[in-house]
């Protein structure tokens, strides 16, 4: 392999094994902030016990994949070289604006989160998580805002040194290649979330089911169980909708920006023809992964809606978790975790290898966007940075899968029962 | 407009220096602390600031790739062994110190957060000291070897870097930590690292001098700087030999403080208005002007990002303040 397949190896694979993060992130944080917002106004300490449960999930979570996003950063100053250099003044300042508004706010802000669980006032602890959810979905919409410009650039003028300066900001917002490829992205977030609490929460039930005397789940936990099943697998439905809807729509501006994307037979070779005259000789169609990989995304999404269907009617009197021929439906949530995770590859394969052979779609090669060196440094850093990013997925689920079994309370450093701060407790009794 | 660009990446890597050194010290000292309670006390003193003080290094990162595109690439190329260990460390260090108490092996991971901690100090400091040296770029804008990295001079400075951070990390646990044998410990560790320290920063301003690197433009500011740095961490020790030996310490930190600001500042200022300097050819010298993005981009910048960068300083402000109570954090929260 020459040191351009690596680059482009080693950035599939650890953007791929980052985006496993990404998803979990924004889908579990707006779940955990209607939790406890729920909690807040009802006062129902069922509902800050459940905000507690899955805030230790997305904790974990996004500890461990801190580390991913940094090495995705790195990797583009240190192996796209060429793209700082002729296009970063375009590319560069949404991401840029991503690290600083979104997530170096976002860390301060769930550091606070985390430590202040009955240390601040109520309103003001909700108020930091609904921060960290805002800052989560600006995160998501600057680094797309970047992904669009390489997918259709737009807002740019070249200088005489033939390097891209921004003149219309305003393009970059409403580049076509942004709106419906964001909200897609997101709700595909949402329904990842949503899948991971109903299969979590089905698996607890499940167990609870078949060791009732053994006492696994108390009362109350088997109702947060219970209502987090109930609320995984309405958002999971809902997001798969909208999902599926805006997946659809995308179809529109994707012919129209990238007419060598999804072409195939007559028009393809047509294509191919009408992109030799105009940029010169050179095979401009994206290899053969593209529709492959976008069938199985649709295919997969039909059916999770039809799967997720089925449950949410299953959800009325609560039938899937009392009725014994129901039981399967629980098992059926807990395999479908990892499905939402797949297809989201397969529509990033889609995406980044259907832009092929550009970096910047019409613009920039990704033969000129790689960095001078060699083949034999690059898959020196493929692998370490592959398997070190790796390692840290394993990691995150084999933590993910601890904290789910365990017994909810107790977390942050709050109460079992009260959820209130121990230490404090201690402090006043003292 | 590029100056004050400058003048940002600079403060983020300034806010790094203090705060993320903050966690590189306490980091490195965890071998010097005995048992799980007082490991667990001192992660816990950094506990709430922890996320805050990392992201600094990501916005630092950030700034570069928007606002200096041309940079980023031979800066990352010229210091490449320091930027891995840099990157390797952060890893290390982010995950180590999240994920200790969710593992059986405490030990294993107080040894990965210690070495990655070292790592961190050591790589940022080598980064300062290739950028002093200068690297060998040419005119076409490639990089030919590492020829920093194996110059003694570059090291001292490293070396120096990590002491400064060792002072600094203990000093903050000589403010946060309850009085006890670790709190003690840590007192005794900076009156007699400060002053060591001091000793250091001297010895590698001479070593510079002697050096003379023709990228060095403004060499009395940095100097200044650096005997700034000198004195507050000599301070810091004195501070810290009058000490109690229940209570206070904050003049301490905020010696120390200034002592892990300043070398960022110091290497920039000589250098200015070069920021890579070229060994090999005086006109391949990269300039703050010649690395940044265009106008327009650095206007959006400034319009898009520069008032956040006031609420991040407000909200991490607050979250010093709401978390300002010292000591009594035997929890096991989440660390
Ligand atoms: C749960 C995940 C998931 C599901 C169920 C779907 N997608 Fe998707 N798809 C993604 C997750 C995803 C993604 C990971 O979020 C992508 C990658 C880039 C992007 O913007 O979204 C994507 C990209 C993507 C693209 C490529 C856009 C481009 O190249 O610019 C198209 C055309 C579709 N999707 C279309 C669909 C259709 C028609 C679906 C349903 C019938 C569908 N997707 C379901
Ligand atoms: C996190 C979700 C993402 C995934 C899973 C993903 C996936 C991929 C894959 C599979 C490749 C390799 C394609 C090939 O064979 O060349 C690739 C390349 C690339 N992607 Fe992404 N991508 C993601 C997001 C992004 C974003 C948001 C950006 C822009 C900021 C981006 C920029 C790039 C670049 C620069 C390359 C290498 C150059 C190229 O091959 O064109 N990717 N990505
Ligand atoms: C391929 C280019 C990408 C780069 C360079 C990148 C960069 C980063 C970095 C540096 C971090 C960690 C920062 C920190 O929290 O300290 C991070 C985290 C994050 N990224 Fe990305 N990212 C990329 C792709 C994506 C995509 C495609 C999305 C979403 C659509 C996304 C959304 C997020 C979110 C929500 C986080 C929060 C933390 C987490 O879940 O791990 N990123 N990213």
């Amino acid at each position: 392999m020459n040191a351009l397949e690596y680059a482009r190896l080693q950035f599939g694979l650890t953007a791929s094994l980052h985006f496993l993060f990404v998803m979990v992130t924004l889908g579990l944080v707006v779940l955990v902030a209607a939790m406890q917002t729920r909690y807040v106004v009802s006062g129902n300490p069922v509902y800050g016990k459940m905000a507690r449960f899955w805030g230790l999930l997305y904790a974990i979570n996004y500890a461990v994949g801190i580390a991913t996003g940094l090495v995705m950063e790195f990797e583009i100053g240190l192996n796209w070289a060429g793209l700082s250099r002729l296009t970063g003044d375009v590319f560069g300042a949404p991401l840029a604006l991503e690290t600083l508004i979104a997530f170096v706010l976002e860390s301060t802000l769930l550091g606070m989160w985390i430590f202040g669980w009955g240390r601040l006032g109520k309103w003001l602890h909700l108020a930091l998580i609904w921060g960290v959810a805002a800052t989560a979905m600006l995160s998501a919409f600057w680094v797309m805002v970047s992904n669009a410009f390489l997918q259709h650039p737009v807002g740019y003028a070249l200088d005489a040194d033939g390097i891209a300066r921004l003149t219309d900001f305003g393009a970059l917002l409403s580049n076509s290649a942004l709106w419906f490829a964001l909200l897609h992205t997101v709700f595909a977030a949402m329904t990842t979330g949503g899948i991971l609490l109903a299969g979590v929460s089905a698996w607890r039930l499940r167990r609870a089911h078949r060791a009732r005397r053994r006492r696994e789940l108390g009362p109350d936990d088997h109702e947060l169980f219970r209502r987090s099943l109930r609320l995984g697998i309405r958002v999971g439905l809902i997001g798969t909708f909208f999902t599926i809807s805006f997946g659809y729509a995308q179809f529109g501006p994707l012919g129209d920006n990238q007419p060598t994307k999804l072409a195939g037979g007559a028009k393809a070779a047509a294509e191919q023809a009408a992109m030799v005259e105009r940029f010169g000789p050179g095979d401009y169609l994206p290899s053969e992964w593209v529709i492959p990989s976008l069938e199985a995304m649709t295919g997969i999404a039909n059916l999770l809606f039809l799967l997720l269907f089925v449950a949410q009617v299953l959800t009325f009197r609560d039938t899937l978790i009392r009725r014994r021929w129901a039981r399967p439906a629980l098992w059926m949530l807990t395999v479908l975790i990892p499905v939402p995770f797949a297809t989201a590859i397969l529509g990033w394969i889609v995406r980044e290898e259907g832009r092929q052979p550009w970096a910047v779609y019409g613009l920039l090669r990704t033969a000129d966007a790689v960095s001078p060196m060699s083949a034999g440094a690059l898959r020196w850093s493929t692998f370490g940075f592959t398997l070190a990013v790796a390692a840290l997925a394993i990691v995150d689920w084999w933590l993910l899968a601890r904290a789910a079994a365990r017994t909810p309370g107790g977390e942050f450093g709050t109460d079992e029962e009260t959820g209130e701060n121990r230490e404090l407790q201690q402090e006043a009794m003292a | 407009m590029s100056n004050l660009w400058y003048g940002i990446l600079g403060f983020c890597l300034v806010a790094y220096f203090v705060l993320g050194g903050l966690d590189q010290g306490v980091a490195m000292l965890l071998p010097a602390l005995r048992g799980d309670g007082e490991r667990r006390a001192a992660l816990n003193a950094i506990g709430p600031m922890f996320l805050g003080n990392e992201v600094w290094a990501v916005g630092a990162a950030g700034v570069l790739v928007a606002a200096f595109p041309r940079l980023d690439g031979e800066l990352y190329g010229a210091t490449y062994p320091a930027v891995i260990a840099i990157v390797l460390g952060l890893l290390a260090l982010n995950a180590g110190v999240q994920l200790r108490s969710r593992g059986r092996r405490r030990a294993g991971f107080d040894a990965l957060i210690a070495a990655s901690g070292l790592a961190l100090a050591l790589g940022w400091g080598l980064l300062l000291g290739v950028l002093l040296h200068g690297v060998p770029l040419d005119a076409g804008g490639h990089l030919h070897g590492f020829a920093p990295l194996k110059d003694p001079q570059v090291w001292f400075t490293g070396l120096a870097n990590v002491l400064l951070v060792l002072v600094h990390g203990a000093a903050f646990l000589v403010w946060r930590l309850d009085a006890g044998p670790a709190r003690e410990r840590m007192r005794r560790l900076v009156v007699r690292l400060g002053p060591a320290a001091g000793g250091v920063a001297v010895l590698v301003l001479g070593g510079w001098y002697l050096k003379a690197p023709a990228g060095i433009r403004h060499p009395v500011t940095g100097t200044v700087l650096a005997l700034v740095i000198a004195l507050a961490v000599v301070a810091a020790g004195l501070a810290a030999k009058r000490l109690t030996a229940t209570r206070g310490g904050g003049r301490v930190f905020a010696a120390s403080a200034v002592a892990c600001a300043l070398p960022v500042l110091a290497a920039a200022s000589a250098l200015f208005p070069a920021v890579l300097a070229s060994t090999m050819d005086p006109g391949a010298t990269v300039t703050v002007d010649d690395a940044a993005a265009g106008g327009e981009t650095l206007r959006l910048l400034a319009i898009g990002a520069a008032p956040l960068i006031a609420v991040l300083v407000a909200v991490q402000a607050a979250c010093w303040w709401l978390f300002r109570a010292t000591g009594s954090r035997r929890t096991s929260l989440y660390w």
